[in-house]
């Protein structure tokens, strides 16, 4: 998905962009574009990014590259893909039931629930709210859990395996 | 090849052909997945003997794996969870595989699934499409009651199971455990497995576009072991989940459907994150950026785009960031005419509350700290000089040092300050026609002298009281004189009755109490017109009145 959208490599890219991305929302896919769980996400954010391009903005990061790992170490990104959204250079949170609310971690289920993600933090930043609500159900939220130790978050992907069956009919 | 046999009576060549339409028509090329080819024979290839011997080995084969289902159909087990991989079923009828990661007891999804009504479905539109006939449907399948018995048996196990030992429910939790410790020791998790991509993307791609009414597959094609994960869909609702087994190395999971992440090994590097709230590194490198200019054009366009929406005032001014869109919307202008070239950001970007309460009210400690920010950046504007950092002085040392500063300056021969009384307007005319006399009186001291002698000689009966000097005091007077030259003024301006001239001229009788200072030297002076510029200008110091005396 490399050629669709921007995939920046380069931290004076991620910091400029970050910057320069105004009145709008930034949102920004970490991840490696071999990665097929992020090729799914990159995808979805590949169609969707022109329907959003009034209030929003797409580009890729590859976190692969030296100068991206101040990124990486920063936003704490140890799953990929990890989608990261930002308006007027402030990171903004997202409250989805998951232990972390700095990133969406995983890919997205479908174009709508894209867009209906990124809107809600439009509408909240608008609103000067830094944290929003997510407003897909949560069986479309991908599920996992963070261990916190040593003031480093570790992440607990296959939580659920403590409860069971999921979504089961 | 039947049909033209079953027409005979059709002689007419257009008949022929019509019904040689029909038959393309009819056959298509369609996959025979029982005998593993393709086909143009329509509906009719399954009463073809070699389709119907293989569609007997297709049969048996599954038979086979199903009596081992129907094992524990019979008896219930518990199974482990490190068995847990290898225990699954592949449905050739719904082309679905059913795991049994999450099961807790072994096979209880293929249980599940072969008595499910998705099944039957699939078996019947099987049956009817490949053959085999309605006797079939009740082998491949496994009745409602049979799966009462089983969860019945089940249950009564679990409880047993529970109440005997808990170690084999802990178990998972425990093998993730190590399994997440590993998987963030190891660092291998890291590594992208290409086979898995492949698999992985071609497997899941479609679940988008499926309508749910028959299963899909998913990654079938990869090794036994390495099988990250595998989920069918029924109905569009997932039935299972089936996460990748616990001796695969890559951290691929799935969870909830298609959401499945890579761990990646991040080395942690100390310092803060944004759970810690460190400082936002798109921060940090305001200058670097800038001097990349190649790649300020790169993001020309996301700039303008951004830019170009410039109905601002539209805006909520309230809005995330408003503060820092404006001032960035105005620097990039000013970029973009290439004025301003430094790009610099403050401790303003976060919010700001306004110190935190001190005392008195709220309001107040807000209004105090507003005030100071208004009164910081005026004090910074004055042009910064070095400040010297000196003790405090108090007022009295103050003086104290003016003092040595001046004697300091006295001791230089160059300038002389005189310490003088202050001496008022009405007194300084006065101090003026005291000087012209002492210019001239410095040459005429012994003219001086004499005159008074003259004077005191003439009108003999009127100078009651006078002092007598002597030789010796007038030689000590002599001496005096020096100094005292220096010194008249001073001495002189002491506070004197104003004495006019016509009151000098009608107490001429009067007699004159000369200061010590005169000289009596003989002078060719007129004496009258002498005294009276003496008592005129008040030179002459006392005065006594004779009436009083008498």
């Amino acid at each position: 998905m490399s050629y669709v959208l921007r995939t920046l490599t380069k931290k004076q890219e991620v910091d400029s962009i970050i910057r320069d991305t105004i009145d709008k929302v930034l949102v920004l896919r970490f991840g490696r574009s071999s990665d097929h769980d992020c090729l799914l996400l990159d995808d979805v954010l590949a169609k969707s990014a022109r329907e959003v391009s009034k209030f929003a903005s797409v580009a890729l990061v590859d976190i692969d590259s030296e100068d991206m790992q101040v990124y990486v170490n920063y936003f704490d990104i140890t799953l990929i893909p990890s989608t990261i959204f930002f308006f007027n250079a402030h990171h903004m949170k997202m409250d989805s039931g998951t232990a972390d609310h700095t990133k969406w971690v995983g890919a997205f289920r479908r174009k709508q629930d894209f867009i209906d993600v990124v809107e809600a933090i439009f509408r909240g930043a608008m609103k000067g709210k830094l944290i929003v609500n997510c407003p897909l159900p949560p069986e479309r939220i991908p599920k996992y859990q963070l261990l916190y130790k040593d003031g480093y978050l570790y992440y607990l992907d296959n939580w659920w395996m403590w409860y069971g069956h999921i979504g089961r009919s | 090849m039947e049909t033209p046999r079953s027409n005979p009576s059709c002689t007419d060549n257009s008949k022929k052909e019509e019904g040689k339409k029909k038959r393309k028509k009819v056959s298509e090329f369609e996959y025979c997945k029982v005998c593993k080819l393709n086909h143009d024979q329509g509906q009719r290839h399954k009463y073809f003997p070699g389709h119907k011997k293989s569609l007997s080995v297709f049969f048996s084969k599954f038979q086979t794996k199903l009596s081992d289902v129907r094992v524990f159909l019979k008896n219930p087990t518990l199974l482990r969870s490190e068995h847990a991989s290898r225990n699954r079923l592949w449905c050739v009828f719904c082309d679905v595989d059913v795991d049994e990661l999450l099961s807790s007891f072994a096979c209880s999804n293929a249980i599940n699934h072969l008595a499910s009504a998705d099944h039957l479905k699939n078996l019947k539109h099987f049956l009817w499409k490949f053959g085999g006939g309605t006797d079939y449907i009740d082998k491949f399948r496994i009745t409602d009651s049979e799966v009462d018995k089983w969860e019945k048996k089940c249950k009564s196990l679990k409880s047993e199971a529970v109440a005997a030992n808990k170690a084999t429910f802990v178990g998972p939790p425990n093998d993730i455990h190590n399994e997440l410790n590993y998987v963030s020791n190891s660092g291998l998790s890291g590594v992208t497995n290409s086979s898995f991509y492949s698999a992985n993307v071609s497997s899941s791609l479609p679940l988008e576009t499926h309508s749910g009414t028959s299963s899909v597959n998913l990654s079938g094609s990869t090794g036994h072991m390495n099988r990250p994960f595998e989920l069918y869909v029924l109905k569009n609702e997932i039935v299972n989940v089936a996460v990748k087994p616990k001796n695969t190395l890559s951290g691929k999971v799935s969870a909830g459907g298609i959401q499945t992440f890579t761990h990646i090994f991040v080395p942690q590097v100390p310092g803060g994150n944004v759970h810690t709230g460190a400082p936002p590194p798109w921060f940090e490198a305001a200058e670097e950026s800038q001097l990349n200019v190649g790649f300020q054009q790169v993001l020309g366009g996301f700039a303008s785009s951004s830019n170009k929406s410039g109905n601002s005032k539209k805006l909520n001014p309230k809005r995330v960031g408003a503060a820092w869109a404006e001032r960035r919307k105005m620097e990039m202008e000013m970029e973009k005419r290439g004025e301003l070239v430094k790009k610099e950001f403050d401790a303003n970007w976060l919010p700001n509350f306004g110190r935190v309460w001190q005392s008195g009210s709220r309001k107040e400690s807000r209004k105090e700290f507003e005030f100071e920010k208004q009164n910081l950046p005026k004090v910074e504007s004055v042009p910064t000089e070095p400040v010297k950092i000196q003790p405090y002085i108090s007022k009295r040392m103050e003086f104290e040092f003016e003092k040595q500063k001046l004697t300091k300056v006295e001791s230089e021969p160059v300038e002389v300050i005189k310490i003088q009384p202050y001496i008022s307007k009405r007194m300084e005319p006065e101090l003026e026609k005291q000087k012209l006399p002492k210019v001239e009186s410095e040459p005429a001291e012994p003219v001086m002298e004499f005159e008074l002698s003259e004077v005191e000689s003439v009108p003999a009966d009127s100078v009651k009281i006078q002092p007598y000097i002597s030789k010796r005091m007038e030689f000590e007077l002599e001496k005096q004189k020096l100094p005292k030259g220096e010194n008249e003024p001073a001495e002189i301006v002491k506070i004197q009755p104003y004495i006019s001239k016509g009151r000098v001229g009608s107490r001429t009788k009067t007699c004159y109490l000369v200061p010590q200072v005169l000289p009596t030297n003989q002078s060719k002076w007129n004496k009258e017109a002498q005294v009276n510029d003496y008592v005129a200008d008040g030179y002459i110091v006392q005065l006594t009145d004779n009436s009083c005396r008498g």
